[in-house]
C-alpha cells in the first residue's frame, strides 16, 4: 500500500481509479508496493490481466492489445520503468502507441529501504528524458480523477503517460 | 530453406490474418509478395510481445508473428509469458538464420547449434512447438498450425539473406513506422468495426468539446 501525505493509499482505491479509468487490459511485473493492487485485479472481471517475466515484454503486450481496441495500463516498479527506455522510444514513440504507466516509486520521500532507494534519484529525469508527462499520486482521493485525466492524455497524446505511487506499506 | 519461400507458402493461405513483424527482411519481401497489411515492429525483440497482446484482445481472429532468431533472443522471456497466458489463435514463426542479418549479417547464438529456440518454447509452456529444416516440412507444419489449436511456434531455420542482399532499397513506396501503425490500425478498424485510435471522448463519451 503506497503512502501518501493524507495517509496509505488503499489497493481498493487504486482498482476503482483503474476502473473508473476504462482500463481493461493490465500488464504487470510485480513489486511489494503494488502486490496487493495485483492480487485484486486477479479477481477482476471485465479486466485482462497478464502477469509479465519481463517489464519490456509489457510495452509490447500493451501495443497489441491497444491494437485490438484495448486501453491498457502497465503496473511495475520504477526499475522496471528505468529497463524499458528503448521500449518507448524505439515501439511507443515511433508508431504512436499509447500506454497508461502506474509505476510504484521506489526511492520518493518516505522510502525505508536503503536496497531500493537508488532509482528514485533518477525515476523522474528519466521520465522528463523521454518526454513522459507524469503525476505523483498524494492522496486517495485524487487516485481516480487523475487516473481518469491520465487516460484522457494518454490518447489525446497518443504517447505513454506515467502515474507514480509513492512507497511504503 | 529460403524465408522467401516460406512467405510465399504463408502468402497463400491468406484470409483475414492479422500479420506482425520482425523490421528488416520480412518487412521487405512481405510487401515483394503482396500488399496484405502488415505490421513491422521498430522495436527489436518486441514483435512477439504485440502479438501476443493482439492475439489476447481479439481472440477470434488469427494473428501470425514473423520473427527471427536475433529478434526473440532480445526476448526469450516471451516464451515464459506466452505459455502462462495462452493465446489459441497465435501463430509465432521465428525464421532462424542464425544471424542479425539488418546488422551486418554477424552471428546470433543460434548459429552455434547449441541454442534450441523450439525447445526453449516447449520448456516455457508453449503446447506445441517444432523446428523445420526444409521447405517441405515448414509446408507441413504451417498447414498443421492452420488447422489446430494454438498458440504455436515454428523455427524455420532458413538461409541467411537469400533474397534482398544488403545495400537492396526498400520497396516503395517507403513508410515509417507511423505510416505502417495508423495503415494497421484502420485495418483493424476496418474489419472488427472497432476503434481502435481512440480520441478521449470515445472512451469518455459524457466529455464535452
Amino acid at each position: 500500500m503506497a503512502l501518501s501525505a493524507a495517509g496509505p493509499i488503499p489497493p481498493e482505491v487504486v482498482v476503482r481509479g483503474l476502473k473508473d479509468a476504462r482500463i481493461d487490459f493490465i500488464a504487470s511485473l510485480v513489486q511489494d508496493d503494488i502486490s496487493d493492487i495485483l492480487r485484486l485485479l486477479d479477481e477482476e472481471r471485465g479486466v485482462t490481466h497478464v502477469h509479465l517475466s519481463r517489464e519490456e515484454e509489457g510495452f509490447g503486450i500493451c501495443a497489441g492489445a491497444y491494437l485490438g481496441g484495448k486501453n491498457p495500463a502497465i503496473l511495475m516498479h520504477n526499475t522496471g520503468l528505468l529497463a524499458c527506455c528503448n521500449a518507448v522510444v524505439s515501439l511507443n514513440l515511433p508508431h504512436e502507441f499509447p500506454v497508461l504507466l502506474l509505476v510504484s516509486y521506489s526511492g520518493y520521500f518516505g522510502e525505508q529501504n536503503a536496497w531500493t532507494a537508488s532509482p528514485g534519484k533518477t525515476t523522474e529525469s528519466v521520465l522528463n528524458a523521454l518526454a513522459i508527462q507524469y503525476r505523483i499520486l498524494r492522496e486517495p482521493s485524487e487516485v481516480s480523477p487523475v487516473l481518469v485525466a491520465a487516460h484522457q492524455l494518454m490518447h489525446a497524446s497518443k504517447r505513454p503517460v506515467a502515474v507514480l505511487l509513492p512507497p511504503g506499506r | 530453406m529460403k524465408r522467401y519461400d516460406c512467405l510465399k507458402i504463408i502468402v497463400q493461405h491468406l484470409t483475414n490474418d492479422l500479420i506482425i513483424a520482425n523490421v528488416g527482411g520480412p518487412r521487405r519481401e512481405w510487401r515483394d509478395l503482396t500488399s496484405h497489411p502488415i505490421l513491422p515492429i521498430a522495436a527489436l525483440g518486441l514483435c512477439s510481445s504485440v502479438g501476443l497482446g493482439l492475439a489476447l484482445a481479439l481472440p477470434h481472429r488469427r494473428v501470425l508473428v514473423l520473427d527471427g532468431d536475433g529478434s526473440i533472443l532480445l526476448n526469450l522471456s516471451h516464451f515464459a509469458t506466452a505459455g502462462v497466458h495462452p493465446a489459441g489463435n497465435l501463430i509465432h514463426i521465428v525464421f532462424d538464420n542464425g544471424h542479425y542479418e539488418s546488422s551486418g549479417a554477424y552471428p546470433t547464438n543460434t548459429l552455434s547449434g547449441k541454442v534450441v529456440l523450439a525447445q526453449v518454447a516447449l520448456a516455457c509452456g508453449i503446447p506445441r512447438a517444432v523446428q523445420v529444416n526444409t521447405i517441405e516440412d515448414f509446408a507441413s507444419a504451417y498447414e498443421a498450425a492452420l488447422g489446430g489449436q494454438g498458440p504455436v511456434v515454428i523455427v524455420a531455420k532458413v538461409e541467411v539473406n537469400p533474397a534482398f542482399p544488403k545495400g537492396v532499397p526498400d520497396p516503395q513506396p517507403s513508410m515509417d513506422p507511423i505510416e505502417y501503425a495508423i495503415q494497421f490500425a484502420r485495418h483493424i478498424e476496418k474489419t472488427e468495426g472497432i476503434r481502435v485510435r481512440k480520441a478521449p471522448r470515445d472512451v469518455f463519451p459524457q466529455l464535452r468539446w
